[in-house]
């Protein structure tokens, strides 16, 4: 029985071998090299936000007007290094010599494809290299931004502005 | 400076030297230049390279000719690029056919009678999810005849 099942086999195989025979047969080796490079790309539905003013007492945290807007990275990068979304704000907020710290002010996101985007709350900051809000590796992602002010008693009233910047870094 | 002259020489003639083999019945296959080099950008810019083919062959010997990547392309860090993501378009049709690389499957490039030539337009799908990097494969031509 043994016997006869490696008969078959040999069989078999000798078939196999009589399909694939070919007079000429040639073969050539190509090397594929491909460089992607790092890049970036980001997009924010607003260029301004505005907080309203509101009582302290019933509105402890100002929500801006522009909230929920759109936000957009794309990001390619290094396996091994993760691209970072930051905020560094000029100064703080002014108005006159009036100021509220710049670190009042706050933002939270929410992920709608992806994971980038720090769901917070992240104090703003004026120091370099700015505070994180949004980190992670190749990919396109999106989300929305919102922002907000601690309201405060001790605010001395005024129109107070501020700049501040996002930046997408890819190392 | 004899000896240097030759190795310059040398170096000169393997770098241009294309990727060519020849069958035992007297069949050839060269292929110019031996290497695909892709530049990945930003999307949705789309990154590609061109070779050309040239199937030698006796009278009017019917051939075929398939195409396999021995695996996905690979950068030093370990990234993959799977070989799918490679497409081409053959030319002048119908001899050279258009496709999609496979890994470790040969994927049929075109088929014909006698001597040919033709180009191949090599198209590297270009995604934001791709990681930086350098990354490398080889591409195995096979002709093959009766």
């Amino acid at each position: 029985m043994k016997v006869k099942s490696i008969l078959l086999m040999v069989l078999a195989l000798s078939l196999v071998g009589a399909g694939a025979a070919w007079g000429v047969q040639a073969t050539a080796d190509v090397k594929v090299a491909a460089t992607v490079s790092s890049s970036a790309k980001l997009t924010l539905a607003t260029s301004s936000i505005t907080f309203p003013d509101a009582d302290p007492d019933t509105v402890k945290s100002i929500p801006a007007n522009e909230n929920g807007a759109l936000v957009t990275a794309k990001v390619k990068t290094g396996s091994s290094t993760p691209a970072t979304l930051k905020i560094l704000a000029a100064d703080d907020l002014k108005s006159g010599s009036d100021t509220i710290p710049i670190a009042n002010v706050t933002s939270t996101a929410t992920n709608t494809s992806g994971s980038f985007f720090s769901a917070g709350p992240v104090a703003w900051s004026k120091t370099s290299p700015g505070a994180t809000v949004g980190q992670g590796k190749s990919g396109s992602y999106t989300g929305t931004f919102s922002w907000f002010l601690v309201n405060d008693w001790n605010y001395a009233t005024g129109s107070y502005t501020a700049s501040a910047t996002y930046t997408l870094l890819v190392p | 400076m004899l000896t240097l002259g030759r190795l310059i020489l040398a170096v000169i003639l393997g770098l241009a030297s294309p990727a060519a083999a020849g069958g035992p019945s007297g069949g050839q296959l060269i292929i110019v230049p031996n290497t695909l080099n892709f530049r990945v950008g930003p999307p949705p810019m789309v990154a590609h390279a061109e070779i050309s083919v040239q199937v030698l062959i006796p009278g009017q010997v019917p051939w075929r000719l398939t195409i396999m990547a021995l695996g996905p392309l690979r950068s030093t860090d370990g990234s993959e690029i799977p070989a799918s993501q490679v497409i081409w378009k053959g030319s002048p049709g119908p001899l050279f056919v258009n496709g999609t690389l496979s890994a470790n499957q040969p994927q049929l490039l075109g088929k014909g009678q006698g001597s040919k030539a033709g180009v191949v337009r090599f198209f590297l799908k270009n995604r934001w999810d791709l990681a930086e990097g350098q990354y490398n494969q080889r591409l195995l031509f096979n002709l093959s005849s009766p």
